[in-house]
């Protein structure tokens, strides 16, 4: 029988505020013996990156602006072996090929060859004027030893609604 | 050349750059919300003072400066500009200056590990990965 419990859920515009609320939240979780030391890492972690890409990307593209009703939303939910991190937001269709072809190069590379792209994208990104594209979510996936699954659905002509899934499983 | 002290917060870390002590220090938790600007102002800081030490004393020989990284949580964003920083002090390591790193960690199996052992591959400079007591 599957259990899942979902432990965390904000729907909204996500900001540091936010994400500060989230992971005192989190913390509380752990000292009341939810999540281990293990988990409770790795989900600040994963939560972190995946709320500050969020934020960064609506703030950047001034989509926030433009669409005040799209929300995001983030939720941890504890299941069987482990908890499942859910996120979604808006993007541009415009930024969707980048976003898919990012994730399948992750999705398709071993422990070794992600940490190896990782170590070359931070190479490249030095002296970048550019946030260091795609960072974040390969050291979710270097964190979570998983993959991330995806899904984008229309808004309109012009947006689509993201969303990334990612499990933590056990030691 | 005044020293340079910042207090850690939440999100962001606290920052010693001695230059009397020749020590580097960065402690606490890296997220700070305008991450450029925070480590912009440290960079100069470091540039500045590091681009002076070579213009008067181009051979760095002899010169020594002590790097601690203490950090509990570091996120992706901040670790280029951690690389900056560093790859400012390999100037100095390149003249002949000793360089050394320490980086602090908890557990072998933290992020915060990986990391130190991350940006050492990429800076090519060598950590000493300690365990925090």
């Amino acid at each position: 029988m599957n259990i899942e419990n979902k432990l965390l859920h904000f729907k909204g515009a996500l900001n540091y505020k936010v994400l500060n609320q989230l992971l005192t939240k989190l913390k509380e979780l752990a000292e009341e013996g939810m999540l281990d030391n293990y988990f409770y890492k790795k989900i600040q972690i994963i939560m972190i990156e995946l709320i500050e890409n969020n934020y960064q990307y609506l703030k950047n593209s001034k989509i926030t602006k433009e669409k005040k009703l799209i929300e995001s939303e983030f939720s941890l939910v504890q299941v069987n072996e482990g908890f499942k991190i859910f996120s979604s937001n808006p993007i541009k269709v415009s930024d969707a090929g980048f976003l898919k072809s990012h994730i399948d190069q992750i999705n398709k590379s071993d422990s070794n060859k992600l940490r190896t792209i990782y170590k070359q994208i931070l190479t490249d990104g030095i002296y970048s004027s550019k946030r260091t594209a795609g960072i974040g979510l390969m050291r979710i996936a270097k964190v979570a030893k998983n993959k991330i699954h995806y899904t984008f659905k229309q808004i309109d002509n012009n947006l689509l609604n993201y969303s990334i899934e990612i499990e933590i499983n056990s030691r | 050349m005044d020293s340079l002290y910042i207090n850690g917060t939440e999100i962001s870390p606290k920052v010693i750059f001695d230059v009397k002590k020749n020590i580097f220090e960065l402690s606490g938790i890296s997220r700070p919300e305008d991450v450029v600007a925070f480590y912009d102002s440290i960079i100069f800081k470091v540039e500045n003072y590091i681009n002076g030490i070579l213009k008067n004393h181009p051979n760095a020989k002899g010169f020594k400066f002590d790097l601690k990284f203490d950090l509990i949580y570091m996120n992706s964003a901040s670790s280029k500009y951690i690389l900056q920083i560093l790859d400012i002090f390999k100037r100095l390591l390149t003249m002949g200056a000793n360089i050394n790193i320490d980086w602090y960690y908890e557990d072998p199996d933290d992020q915060i590990y990986e990391d130190g052992e991350d940006l050492s591959d990429v800076i090519k400079m060598p950590f000493n990965l300690i365990a925090r007591k």
